[in-house]
């Protein structure tokens, strides 16, 4: 199980990274790389100035197509690897599915969805859920025999078991993708957050590129960083309070 | 009573159907005890599964007080060899988890697993989680849970076998314990002779792959206290060794089994 990153972890990580940054803005001279002072004198600035309602438009549209995707994938995907039978008929269909880049649906979503929030939760959600789904099935079909046997004995139904051992078997595996999941979305939100929008982090970066404005960029870009990091954090913390068994 | 007839099993295996049992005689009344051993792969744990309810008959039938076996027959309980407890719920909530699935309140749930659990010298442990307790205590909580549900036939299938010698002692005495208080019919599936001779007030010897009942010995001082230290219980081990030794290697027919059980033991 993942453990959240201490205090001490986070900070000691941070002042790799400006290292690095440091010695690469040095190498490069470059206005586009600009070195870590300015963009973080940026990155305080933007704090209010709007960059907090960046960030909080950004990560609603995350937790939004997170909640979504999960709330279909993880019941479909321990039904088929519960029935092998019905998953010969449904695995052809996400293998074909599953590797199309969703974003070339873009114009699709856009079509039937309008620019806005509906769309990127919509496509940001699409992508999210395959992942879960193929997880949850084959963390379903894993499950141990003899548990269910001993679970089935003690006079439970498939609700039950599904309940009872289903789906807690398959929660460590579940979080696992969802912090997988959570990186795709990320990335796609910032696809998503480049056209018909106001707000994001994604409009902020584009914004600021925009105008050549390159401390602003990177400000945003640590903004996005630390959005993440947080989203990580209470993943972690949610997985610990679901999975307390594993911490035990 | 416990009652099999002529029972059939057969299975498909990677290579074909596998004959796992081929006709079972034996009828067991309430309250009794009994061990069924055989050589590995002899049908034993197929015939508990039938008893059980989990596999289904070929041909012949297994009936349990008149009724012929069904899968959810509320006062059959089986504990398995590995604990068969679920590693995401404590002690306590494993324990009461025949209790929550067959919707007993939850008044009824904490009053009965407390009484079981103090009982077997879990109470202190109840907020563990199984993988922070020994084997031993694991399966003590998998004999909990079984009695929570008041179980008028406890099957077992090898429940002590991956357990160190002293553990496994106290543990059959547990399981005798509950077992002398009456009610409860005890099928117990093992590959120790000892233990089959301690538990069994009728051992039952399977013979190779399919399964027959190759011999029956009667060993009414079972389950006695300090039965264990007894010369009688040493003589029947003896006994039952020379069974296993000669029945597990032929084919017994049925007129050899009715003998063995008129003779009551060793040739």
């Amino acid at each position: 199980m993942m453990r959240s990153p201490g205090p001490w972890g986070v900070v000691g990580a941070a002042a790799a990274l400006l290292v690095f940054w440091h010695l690469a803005a040095v190498a490069a001279h470059s206005p586009a790389l600009p070195p870590p002072w300015p963009a973080l004198a940026a990155f305080w600035q933007s704090l209010g100035r709007g960059m907090e309602r960046h960030v909080a438009v950004s990560a609603a549209r995350v937790l939004a197509s997170l909640a979504w995707a999960a709330a279909l994938a993880v019941p479909a995907g321990l039904v088929l690897g519960r029935y092998p039978a019905l998953d010969r008929w449904v695995a052809p269909l996400i293998y074909l599915t599953y590797p199309i880049p969703k974003v070339a649906f873009l114009f699709l979503v856009i079509h039937f969805l309008g620019i806005y929030n509906l769309a990127k939760i919509f496509l940001i959600g699409l992508i999210v859920f395959f992942q879960l789904l193929v997880t949850a099935r084959d963390a379903a079909r894993s499950v141990p025999r003899e548990l269910l046997l001993s679970v089935r004995s003690l006079g439970a139904g498939e609700t039950q078991l599904f309940r009872h051992v289903v789906f807690p078997a398959a929660l460590p595996a579940l979080f696992t993708a969802a912090r997988i999941g959570l990186g795709t979305a990320i990335a796609v939100l910032f696809l998503t957050e480049t056209f018909a929008t106001d707000a994001g982090i994604g409009y902020f970066l584009v914004d600021a590129y925009s105008r050549f404005d390159y401390a602003a960029l990177f400000a945003g870009i640590m903004a996005m960083s630390l959005m993440g990091l947080v989203l990580y954090v209470l993943l972690d913390g949610l997985e610990g309070r679901v999975c307390r068994w594993r911490r035990a | 009573m416990v009652e099999v007839r002529q029972l059939e099993v057969t299975y498909s295996g990677p290579q074909g159907p596998v004959r796992a049992l081929a006709g079972v005689d034996f009828t067991l009344p309430d309250g009794e005890s009994c061990a069924i051993i055989g050589p590995s792969g002899c049908g034993k744990t197929t015939l508990l599964s039938v008893l059980a309810g989990l596999v289904a008959p070929t041909a012949g039938r297994a009936m349990i007080r008149g009724q012929p076996v069904a899968a959810r027959r509320p006062e059959t309980a089986l504990i398995l060899q590995d604990y068969g407890l679920l590693p995401w719920k404590t002690v306590e909530h494993n324990a009461e988890l025949g209790l929550l699935i067959r919707g007993v309140g939850a008044a009824e749930r904490r009053r009965r697993v407390e009484e079981v659990l103090r009982e077997l010298g879990l109470w202190e442990f109840r907020r563990h989680y199984p993988h922070q307790l020994s084997g031993g205590m694991r399966q003590r909580v998998a004999i909990a849970r079984a009695l929570t549900l008041g179980p008028d036939l406890l099957l077992m299938d090898e429940p002590f076998s991956s357990l160190d010698a002293l553990t496994r002692e106290s543990l059959q005495e547990t399981l005798l314990d509950v077992w002398r208080r009456g009610g409860t019919t005890l099928v117990l599936v093992t590959h120790s002779i000892e233990e089959a001779a301690l538990v069994g007030r009728t051992v039952l010897v399977l013979s190779e792959r399919p399964g027959r009942v190759a011999h029956r010995l009667e060993n009414p001082s079972a389950g006695r206290v300090e039965y264990r230290a007894s010369p009688h219980y040493h003589r029947q081990c003896v006994r039952l060794r020379r069974l296993l030794a000669d029945g597990a290697g032929r084919q017994a027919g049925p007129q050899r089994s009715r003998r063995a059980a008129g003779g009551g033991g060793a040739p």
